[in-house]
């Protein structure tokens, strides 16, 4: 399968997007002027812009805690983007969601939950939808492996078989649920056998390029409109910071540094190397930028072409990061706002 | 006007909405619903009355992404009981999917919900939990007592664009009133006044007004004392005003509330009242509601558990100081006549 050219650039922007953007993040997060628990994306971002790329304008989106990958994958906006994250009236929910629960109705991306597996039946209900009023075509729900050890899980599965229902499930696998291996936490074997077994189609892929996640994500569609049945596609791929926050799991970043002096500050939220530095250093290697580049390169797009894509980039998130702080705060009015 | 029961009140109120709204559909583990979806799913098919699989908390959250994607979703339990377990779905989710949306998203959802009463229903088919669900913000919740207010309100639920819970008390499926025969909707937040009187203000909720009419009754025969009662209808109680009036003459009140008291609806309301009559108030606000145990089988606990209007006569004696009357010629309500079980 060819990847057209503009689909290239549209991969290689949104994976860049959500990197510098995370990079950016990292670089301010200490100033305290995001007061947000957040749960970075880094790692996934070629997992999610792969998807996303495939399905999108023709799909509602759902997803979890982990929300940058898919809202700036889905919406492209980095200005509501920080504005969210500041906690100001211009941000994507008007500061009311912050980094675990942003959202933009506006372009089908609809809830991002900070419980675990809580919006995958939302997406049986808007693959209903698609069914009955054709306003779309499927339904996106991106969520980690963890959640297939929640009961909501299994009931989803087997409804949206049943029900013969447009649902992508996305599991975004990284191997930890905070920072609990599998072999501690799963009473069985294979993802895939579960899957299998509620007669779903099941896709996989470990580590690769938003390209390749693409090409995957269009096979899976081309099979919900053969065979009308939900798809599952399991993204595995390595989590390069903490659960929580900004630094990695090895060393304290300013971030922690600067709050260690308050004794409540969340510091030792998870252990700290609970993973092997050899593998974290051989990821760092292969990081998500990278991945993207090489698998860009090969496929035709120029250096320099992805060169002037970052410059550009990183300015917007300059003029956008700097815009969204010294915007409007929310007042006390504002409380009751959206409130039914 | 034609007279009408509490079940086909809503058998017509959810028809004519379908025949209304092809957004509109039923979905359930178990669609009959003690006869109030009679038909329904013969007129309107399988693709509109979906019969799910055991799986309430999925089903929860399907309604809630059917319902902001443009569907209007009417989720159906049998049981308050079982509604338990989407739980997670009805306080983490639906609860605050509008507010997360900054108001953006629309999410025009109702959950119907059967309290269970009599015949042995016991523990785990008996709950109304109102209260539970009041003290979310983000979900209205109502309980019709009439015919009237059960269609008039359900048919404002479905038409409504957000979340609401319908707590439908099984022994007011058999009670009959007067309806519109044209199409009409009732608020979903406004208590009403079932009686006036000057005496003593009765402030009840769902079922309990049953018993609080019979108590009136016995209480004017018995002793002359004209009692005013409110149906609360909801847990909203933003529209307070005419139970205030009320309170500011009678000075006193009994809240009897078809729940546990303890944290629940009742002490809310009670303060409510205290706080904006507390100078009219003769004596403090008494509460009448379920004793503080899980709901036991036996027939002899059972009655025991639940008020009754006895039990209404007999706290609004002591509050007016009057002697007890006999009770001996009056019945309670029992519809052992019509309702040998199984459910």
């Amino acid at each position: 399968m060819k990847i057209q050219k503009k689909t290239l650039i549209n991969l290689f922007r949104s994976v860049a997007t959500i990197v510098l953007s995370e990079e950016k993040i990292i670089k301010h997060y200490h100033e305290d002027n995001m007061k947000t628990p957040m749960h970075m994306s880094m790692g996934d971002e070629n997992c999610v812009s792969g998807v996303v790329e495939s399905f999108k304008g023709e799909s509602f989106f759902f997803g979890y805690y982990r929300t940058h990958s898919l809202y700036l994958s889905v919406t492209n906006n980095m200005y509501q983007f920080f504005a969210e994250l500041h906690g100001r009236v211009t941000g994507s929910n008007a500061g009311v969601a912050g980094s675990m629960h942003m959202t933009s109705p506006d372009d089908n991306l609809l809830v991002n939950s900070a419980i675990v597996a809580s919006t995958i039946p939302l997406s049986l209900g808007a693959a209903l939808s698609c069914l009955k009023l054709k306003n779309n075509k499927y339904s996106v729900v991106f969520f980690g492996d963890g959640a297939i050890e929640e009961g909501v899980f299994h009931e989803a599965m087997n409804m949206s078989s049943l029900m013969k229902l447009p649902v992508v499930f996305v599991c975004l696998d990284n191997g930890l649920a905070v920072d609990i291996e599998p072999n501690d936490r799963q009473g069985f074997k294979s993802i895939k056998r579960i899957v299998e077994s509620y007669d779903c189609k099941y896709f996989h892929s470990a580590n690769a390029a938003a390209t390749d996640i693409y090409k995957i994500s269009e096979k899976a569609k081309a099979f919900i409109i053969e065979d009308q049945k939900p798809v599952f596609i399991h993204l595995e791929y390595y989590r390069y910071l903490q659960h929580i926050g900004t630094n990695n799991d090895f060393e304290d970043s300013e971030h922690i540094r600067l709050l260690s002096k308050y004794k409540e500050s969340g510091v030792g939220f998870e252990k700290k190397n609970y993973r092997s530095k050899d593998e974290y250093k051989k990821y760092l290697n292969n990081k998500p930028l990278n991945l993207i580049r090489r698998s860009a390169r090969e496929l035709g797009l120029l250096e320099d072409e992805m060169e002037q894509e970052i410059i550009n980039i990183k300015l917007q998130i300059d003029v956008d990061f700097s815009r969204a702080l010294k915007d409007k705060r929310p007042e006390k009015k504002d409380l009751f706002k959206g409130l039914f | 006007m034609k007279i009408i029961s509490y079940k086909d009140a809503i058998k017509e109120a959810i028809q004519e909405e379908m025949e209304n709204d092809p957004t509109v559909f039923v979905i359930g583990g178990e669609t009959k619903m003690f006869g109030s979806l009679n038909g329904i799913e013969d007129k309107f098919g399988k693709s509109r009355v979906i019969t799910t699989p055991i799986s309430e908390d999925a089903t929860t959250g399907l309604v809630l992404g059917a319902a902001m994607t443009g569907l209007r979703p009417i989720q159906v339990h049998i049981r308050v009981d079982f509604m338990l377990l989407a739980v997670n779905q009805i306080i983490n989710m639906i609860s605050s999917a509008i507010y997360s949306s900054n108001g953006n998203l629309k999410v025009p959802l109702l959950i119907r919900a059967v309290v269970g009463r009599g015949w042995g229903q016991g523990f785990q088919h008996s709950k109304s939990l109102h209260g539970l669900f009041a003290q979310i913000p983000g979900l209205k919740v109502i309980m019709p007592t009439s015919p009237k207010d059960a269609k008039g309100m359900i048919k404002s639920a479905i038409r409504s664009d957000g979340p609401v819970i319908c707590i439908e008390n099984r022994w007011l499926y058999w009670q009959e009133g007067e309806i519109p025969e044209e199409d009409y909707t009732v608020d979903l937040n406004l208590p009403e006044c079932l009686r006036k009187g000057s005496d003593l203000t009765i402030v009840a909720s769902s079922w309990m007004n049953v018993e609080a009419k019979l108590a009136s009754e016995i209480l004017c025969n018995e002793h002359g004392i004209q009692v005013a009662i409110f149906d609360i209808k909801s847990t909203d109680l933003t529209n307070f005003e005419e139970i205030f009036n009320s309170v500011n003459v009678t000075g006193k009140c009994i809240v009897a509330d078809n729940d546990w008291l303890v944290s629940g609806l009742s002490g809310e309301i009670a303060f409510h009242i205290q706080k904006n009559c507390f100078r009219s108030l003769d004596l403090p606000i008494e509460r009448i509601g379920f004793e503080q145990v899980p709901c036991p089988t036996a027939r002899e606990l059972e009655e025991v558990f639940y008020p009754n209007a006895f039990d209404i006569v007999r706290k609004s004696e002591d509050m007016l100081g009057l002697k007890s009357c006999s009770l001996e010629s009056y019945e309670l309500y029992s519809h052992e006549t019509r309702f040998k079980g199984p459910f």
